[in-house]
């Protein structure tokens, strides 16, 4: 960085002449030590304009329902316990599965863990996605994700600001943007067919995609075409919004237009070919942690939000075999994700979630499953995060909550709180009326904030 | 007699008058099963080994406890005690003691009489999926989700090799597991099932293997996980054929998944011989053991739904017996006269007659 970009930082107009892209590109792993992070910091009023720019969520949705009792909160010796040991972790008295050795060295280093999180939601739906809120009528509340999206994106932003990349079943619990406008929504990277799949693979088996098609132009399209058509498209939705005053709705698909120049240009992002052999080889080969990988792309290139989903955690059969070989997966990509970002500088700026639609049956069924139930632990790990604090618990069979019941929308407000953002702000919905992000008067919990 | 065994008899009866539309009608070899006793137990029984040339057994289930039930008292109950900190998922009668595994990775030997732990060893870093003893009764197998084959001195616990050779990750990079492992019947073989559908032979006195088996069918690679698995292995009285039992591949983590299979190989050659796949039941093939004289084999079922014993007539390749259970059945065992099967499942401990 030469001394002209150091100095031009410190004006007031540092935020147009910083792209976030940019600053992340140049500084990386070197970014809290580089005169550029030093000396923006200083300055007040930028200092506070970065810490909360730079703030993004990385949200790792385990679809199906992973069971607590394979993972956060295990029972071992107790009738509904399964047949997996716990182990000790870094944080004294708190024991998990021992299908997570690796987490278990880091909790005291980078999460909190909320063993009762009451979903109150037994089946797949997009229910806690959209923190229990009912769909009213023509009143569609905004999912978790485009709210955090929006809320923490750059108007100048050159990068997508909210990504999904969904399971292997291209699963159904989207993300929506509801009345905040389709400006907010994912672009969501759905699996690929395999045609034609015979065993070992079942059918209508699918592969994961790291990116989004869409990416690229068609053939039948040439980039100066693409160019040119853009403008006309502007001039004419210039003409037709003028005197429309700011609709969100208009705005938002004016907007969405206006980024597809700046989403294709962002295919390097997406590109994993970009990290070294090294770097995938320690994410592993598993699809879900190559997408761990690219999403700490995205993640350092400046999109405020990311969700990649893994599943599916649905074990109604079998549940314990199923664990056995996907509990040991989340606990290696959750560590080297958690790993990589606070080597490169980036958890504390960054928030990582695990979260899912619900938690599993203490009981276990004739199938040697376990079915749906509301209870559920989940993680929050860096920005913003007391690591090492363990929230709530469950009773000995974990058929209960015994302390520290924590509701979605807590659990929403106490995300928002992490990363920096008022969770009791108002938006408008579609008529006017003001909506906070989460319900009034709900309060994160605060034991896991730092 | 409760009502479920009333219930039960009545649909084996039922079964049996119905078996010429399942078997070959007329054929003097047919066998059937007739309820004999059934003791409650709480609690998935996932183990079983029968003392020789008796009515009594040893029981381990997924509360860590095993259990001693002596079948030929009517009145009988359970003597109980904790064993392991979770599921006993093996057990072997060595002569001067019973040995557990666990999946709490240890080898626990149990002087049966008192009761009372002769020593643990931690044979294995992860879930014990198996154990079995050599026919002469000096060795001990086990197999673990380590992937590993582990042999140790009966007597004394000593470990004295380490069979390793299946593949630790299956196809999409996840680990696998290692479930079953059995003997010849002159113990000079051993094989070993896992998870991807690969059945290795392994020398006992050398450790070497000789046989490899593909049986691809025993594993599916499903929406996001895995499923599947060689669950149970048993060579044939003469020992020239191996049989494999399981599931066909298909997702068993949903209710309606996947059909029990078995089949039998010329293990020399690796050479499919026969193919059974259930057709209408979603249930898995735990336990696959063969009549001594080798006229029948006969599966249990396992997880799943509509579970069932059934009976293979080699010879004739065909099911010959299908007797509905109702419940689960994790474990078996025959007498030496194949005339009594010693069974183990979902809360309970079975014992019946086998109407040959």
């Amino acid at each position: 960085m030469n001394p002209s970009q150091s100095h031009s930082v410190g004006n007031a107009s540092a935020d147009h002449l910083l792209s976030r892209r940019a600053f992340f590109g140049r500084s990386g792993g070197a970014l809290l030590g580089g005169a550029l992070g030093l000396n923006a910091l200083a300055a007040p009023a930028l200092a506070n304009q970065l810490q909360r720019e730079q703030k993004r969520v990385l949200m790792i949705f385990l679809n199906g329902g992973m069971s607590q009792f394979e993972s956060w909160d295990p029972k071992p010796g107790r009738p509904t316990g399964g047949p997996f040991l716990s182990i000790p972790t870094s944080v004294p008295g708190y024991r998990i599965s021992e299908l997570m050795s690796q987490m278990a060295s880091r909790i005291n280093r980078y999460t909190a863990v909320i063993r009762s999180l009451d979903s109150q939601n037994g089946n797949h739906t997009d229910f806690t996605i959209f923190g229990g809120k009912p769909k009213q009528g023509p009143v569609r509340y905004p999912s978790l994700g485009c709210m955090v999206a929006r809320e923490l994106a750059r108007p100048d932003s050159q990068v997508p600001d909210h990504v999904l990349f969904t399971n292997y079943a291209g699963e159904n619990m989207f993300e929506s943007a509801g009345f905040l406008g389709s400006r907010w929504n994912p672009i969501n990277i759905v699996p690929r067919v395999i045609p034609g799949a015979a065993p070992p693979l079942q059918s209508r088996q699918t592969v994961l995609n790291l990116s989004p098609p869409a990416n690229q132009l068609p053939d039948s399209l040439s980039d100066t075409d693409h160019r040119e058509r853009e403008a006309l498209r502007n001039h004419l939705s210039q003409r037709f919004s003028a005197g429309r005053g700011r609709d969100n709705v208009l705005l938002s698909h004016s907007t969405s237009y206006g980024r597809v120049r700046g989403l294709m240009d962002s295919a390097r992002l997406f590109d994993i070919e970009q990290e070294s052999a090294a770097m995938r080889s320690r994410y592993g080969s598993t699809p879900f942690g190559q997408q761990a990988l690219v999403a700490r792309r995205l993640i350092e290139a400046g999109v405020p939000y990311v969700r990649v989903n893994r599943g599916w955690w649905d074990h109604h059969g079998q549940n314990a075999e199923f664990h056995a070989e996907m509990v040991p997966e989340l606990d290696h990509v959750l560590s080297v994700l958690l790993d990589d970002l606070q080597d490169r500088g980036l958890l504390r700026h960054t928030l990582v979630v695990t979260f899912s639609e619900m938690g599993r049956t203490p009981v276990i069924n004739n199938l040697q499953g376990r079915d749906h139930f509301p209870l559920m632990s989940v993680t929050l790990s860096g920005c913003g995060i007391r690591p090492g604090v363990i929230h709530g618990s469950t009773n000995d069979s974990g058929a209960a909550i015994a302390s520290g019941r924590v509701t979605l929308q807590q659990f929403f407000a106490t995300i928002m709180s992490a990363v920096g953002i008022d969770h009791q702000k108002e938006i408008n919905n579609v008529d006017g009326r003001p909506v906070p992000l989460t319900d009034y008067g709900t309060q994160p919990v605060a034991e896991v904030l730092a | 007699m409760n009502w479920r065994t009333i219930v039960a008899v009545g649909f084996l009866a039922l079964a049996a008058a119905n078996r010429g539309s399942m078997a070959l009608a007329g054929s003097p070899s047919i066998p059937t099963l007739k309820v004999v006793r059934e003791v409650a137990i709480p609690g998935d029984m996932f183990s079983v080994a029968r003392m020789p040339g008796t009515d009594k057994v040893y029981v381990g289930g997924s509360n860590g406890k095993i259990h001693f039930v002596d079948l030929s008292d009517a009145k009988t109950k359970s003597i109980s005690w904790d064993a392991h900190v979770s599921y006993v998922s093996g057990l072997a009668l060595t002569g001067k003691h019973l040995v557990s595994a666990g999946s709490d990775h240890q080898l626990i030997w149990w002087d049966a009489e008192t009761r009372t732990k002769v020593r643990a060893i931690e044979a294995h870093p992860k879930w014990i999926r198996a154990l079995t003893l050599s026919p002469d009764g000096k060795i001990l197998a086990s197999v673990g989700d380590d992937m590993a084959c582990r042999l140790w001195e009966s007597d004394t616990g000593r470990a004295i090799r380490e069979l390793k050779g299946h593949q630790l990750l299956t196809p999409p990079g996840l680990v696998s597991k290692l479930y079953s492992c059995t003997f010849s019947p002159d113990g000079k073989f051993l094989a070993t099932g896992d998870q991807i559908g690969h059945i290795i032979v392994w020398e006992t006195e050398t450790g070497k293997q000789v046989s490899k088996i593909d049986a691809p069918y025993f594993y599916a690679i499903g929406s996001g996980h895995t499923c599947g698995g060689v669950r149970s292995v048993a060579f044939s009285p003469d020992g020239t054929q191996l049989a494999a039992g399981g599931n066909v591949w298909g997702d068993t983590s949903i209710i309606a998944g996947s059909k029990a299979l078995v089949q039998i190989f010329d293990w020399k050659s690796a050479k499919k011989t026969h193919d059974f796949q259930m057709a209408k039941n979603n249930f898995i093939f735990e336990r696959i053991r063969f009549h001594p004289k080798g006229d029948w084999l006969v599966g249990a079922g396992g997880s799943g739904t509509g579970q069932k014993m059934v009976f293979f007539d080699l010879q004739k390749k065909a099911v010959v017996h299908e007797a509905g259970l109702g419940t689960n059945v994790y474990d078996m065992v025959l007498d030496e006269s194949a005339t009594t099967l010693y069974g183990v499942g979902k809360g309970k401990v079975f014992q019946w007659q086998v109407v040959n």
